[in-house]
């Protein structure tokens, strides 16, 4: 349990790094773009990484009910009315939305920055170059 | 107590290293004030970030050791619940809160670099 929670949320982190990698938009070459592109790589890991850990977890929680329910569905959703149920899938839509969604907010703005920074200023002596494939530059 | 001394060193290891890191990095001049403002606090970030992942790690190995004290005789149930929430609680503060602290770094890096940059342009 402990072992797979621990692969859920990294193999959702190389997953998510991945995939930033390889299909977002690409940044303009400029001094420390490399930089900028691996701190979104890790922003878009954390948030895919995060999501895959709740999931797992309320999945787990569902299954096998027990004390553990009890500490995760604690945190927010459902009165004290709501099923166990309830309570946990709210539990986990509410931590992916807030943690994930304000990680992937977080990356988007760093790309728009490391864009608009780059091209804003650098285009003034010469045009910035675009990297061929997705976050990849130099 | 030793625990407690251990945990601070690594922290203050971690916030050095983050400092540094972040320093570096960042890529800032250091020419006006504001820019030494900028990168003192772009460098705190950094700090704070790799503090906060060291010590969430080293909090975590603690308590999975302390666990395997204290509940090591219940059949190894409770022991599975506890390890589950610590490992949680760990993940979130490293995935959440690091992530969270260096993005803003980051972010506010780009801001300062995009200012000195305009400035020494229009200078």
């Amino acid at each position: 349990m402990i072992g797979l929670t621990i692969a859920f949320a990294l193999g959702g982190f190389a997953l998510g790094a991945y995939l930033a990698y390889r299909y977002a938009p690409p940044l303009v070459r400029a001094r420390g773009s490399t930089a900028v592109g691996v701190v979104i790589c890790v922003l878009v890991g954390a948030a895919v990484g995060l999501a895959f850990m709740y999931v797992y977890l309320a999945i787990y929680v569902l299954i096998h009910a027990g004390p553990l329910s009890g500490a995760i569905s604690s945190e927010n959703g459902g009165g004290p009315t709501a099923s166990p149920d309830a309570n946990i899938f709210a539990s986990a839509v509410y931590s992916i939305a807030s943690q994930s969604g304000v990680l992937l907010a977080l990356a988007a703005g760093v790309h728009l920055l490391g864009s608009a920074g780059a091209s804003g200023v650098t285009g003034a002596s010469g045009p910035a170059k675009a990297s061929s494939a997705g976050i990849e530059v130099d | 107590m030793g625990a407690l001394v251990v945990a601070a060193l690594v922290t203050l290891l971690g916030a050095a290293v983050g400092w540094v890191a972040a320093g570096r990095l960042a890529l800032l001049p250091a020419a006006t004030k504001g820019q030494r403002l900028a990168r003192t606090s772009v460098s705190l970030l950094g700090a704070i970030a790799g503090g906060e992942i060291a010590s969430q790690l080293y909090d975590l190995v603690h308590r999975l050791q302390l666990n395997a004290k204290l509940y090591g005789g219940f059949g190894g149930r409770l022991i599975h619940e506890e390890d589950v929430i610590d490992v949680i609680q760990a993940m979130r503060g490293v995935l959440f809160h690091g992530a969270l602290l260096i993005g803003l770094a980051t972010a506010l890096a780009l801001l300062a670099r995009r200012e000195a940059d305009r400035a020494s342009v229009s200078a």
